[in-house]
């Protein structure tokens, strides 16, 4: 044993172990299975997830389309906000004073709003400069830089107010014609002038991209509260219409 | 076992994904395989799960697959790396080896000649890792010091003198055994 060569002492492990055989437990081969089981599959869930995405970037860009209509709209409640002011005189000499720096700078039809503003301020703007003034000096005294920059603006928006005293009121006829104009416009696509709130909003705002007859081949009816109810149907030879819609 | 399959259809089939195959393939060759695991983990349970791992690469790989060499040897080396790769990760969690627990029985051998291959299985399990590895590599498998060196990360000098001092403690032990023996024979 001991004197054995390297040579002859590996041979004999060698010829015991090189075809030896082990029967591995039962079960072992479903766990090779398991193990390759995700890897076959993993095809279709990539699929999958690609035409979930489509869908879901095709559902953001509709809504995203809509959120833009629902911010126009926002502009009617804007014109309201500023009729309130124009009422309330405490907080008149607030908003007058940036209007009137937008007004002299821009001018432009999308100041309108504003404008309704700065005519009715020029009306007031003799008694309204002084008291102005004197809030600022008598309410913000702890900042002095502030005041200072207030001042000289105030002075500016008065010349810029007495340089417009002419185009302010036209122009605020021109506005109030715009918002006059709104309502026919909005009159005929109802679904962006409520903005989409159910299911029925939905279908219509689709079926009006596509369909651009007067009578659409689906319509729902969405004025009763939050249930849409069938009320139009225009599929050429089938045509359902439960009331005659404007 | 049934061997019904070629060569030739099982890798053809292998190559196409057939579950069928797959499963034909391990039948007829996970023993063998497993015989091989035994010799390089420390246990049973370390051998069947660098065996399942060794068949899902070989799965993975079979495309790599050229027919010009032996397909049994192809897998073989596939088994080795896994059984490497394993290895070395219990190098880096490691663990310590119960050494004297190796010799609560002897086995049924009563010399050299008549040890079965279960117990030259055993002794090579209970080496230290790095003189099991080499020797499973350099004896069994035949690879060449310059190929363990490169695969186990040691220089070729580590090798030889891993090589010659796991034999030395085989022959030991060896020994040891059949003084067991010979003591339970005269008693």
């Amino acid at each position: 044993m001991r004197v054995m060569q390297d040579k002859e002492f590996d041979q004999l492990f060698r010829n015991k172990l090189e075809e030896a055989e082990i029967e591995p437990s039962k079960d072992l081969w479903k766990g090779i299975e398991a193990r390759l089981e995700p890897k076959r599959k993993a095809g279709l869930p990539v699929f999958w997830m690609a035409a979930a995405l489509a869908l879901v970037l095709m559902s953001a860009g509709l809504l995203l389309k809509k959120t833009e209509k629902i911010q126009l709209q926002g502009r009617e409640e804007m014109v309201e906000h500023i009729d309130r002011s124009q009422t309330d005189p405490t907080r008149m000499p607030v908003a007058s004073v940036p209007s009137t720096d937008q007004m002299a700078y821009t001018g432009t039809p999308l100041v309108i709003a504003p404008s309704i503003d700065v005519e009715y301020k020029t009306v007031n703007a003799a008694y309204v400069k002084p008291q102005k003034k004197k809030n600022v000096v008598s309410t913000q005294p702890a900042e002095p830089s502030t005041r200072l920059h207030s001042i000289p603006l105030v002075s500016a928006g008065h010349a810029d107010i007495k340089e417009n005293l002419e185009t302010a009121p036209m122009m605020a006829s021109v506005a109030a014609s715009a918002t006059e104009a709104d309502g026919p416009i909005n009159d005929n696509s109802p679904a962006e002038k409520k903005g989409i709130r159910n299911v029925g909003d939905l279908v219509n705002f689709v079926v009006e991209k596509v369909d651009k007859r007067e009578q659409k081949f689906l319509k729902f009816n969405t004025d009763e509260d939050d249930n849409s109810s069938l009320v139009a149907i225009n599929i050429g030879f089938i045509k359902l219409n439960s009331r005659q819609h404007k | 076992m049934i061997k019904s399959y070629t060569i030739q259809d099982l890798t053809e089939g292998c190559k196409a994904g057939n579950r069928k195959m797959q499963e034909a393939l391990y039948r007829q060759t996970s023993a063998k395989m497993l015989a091989l695991c035994m010799r390089y983990a420390k246990d049973r349970m370390e051998a069947e799960d660098v065996l399942q791992m060794g068949y899902v690469k070989v799965f993975q790989k079979i495309n790599e697959y050229r027919s010009d060499g032996s397909f049994e040897g192809w897998i073989r080396r596939i088994m080795v790396n896994t059984a490497i790769e394993s290895y070395r990760k219990s190098l880096r969690s490691l663990t310590v080896v119960p050494i004297e627990d190796a010799y609560e029985q002897p086995s049924t051998g009563f010399d050299f000649h008549n040890l079965g291959m279960q117990d030259l299985t055993r002794l090579i399990q209970q080496l230290a890792d790095g003189y099991r590895m080499v020797f499973n590599m350099y004896v069994i498998e035949g690879y060449s010091h310059q190929e363990i060196a490169a695969q186990l990360d040691i220089t070729e000098g580590a090798s030889k003198s891993q090589l010659s001092r796991a034999r030395a403690v085989l022959r030991e032990e060896i020994l040891k055994m059949e003084n067991i023996n010979y003591a339970s024979y005269a008693g």
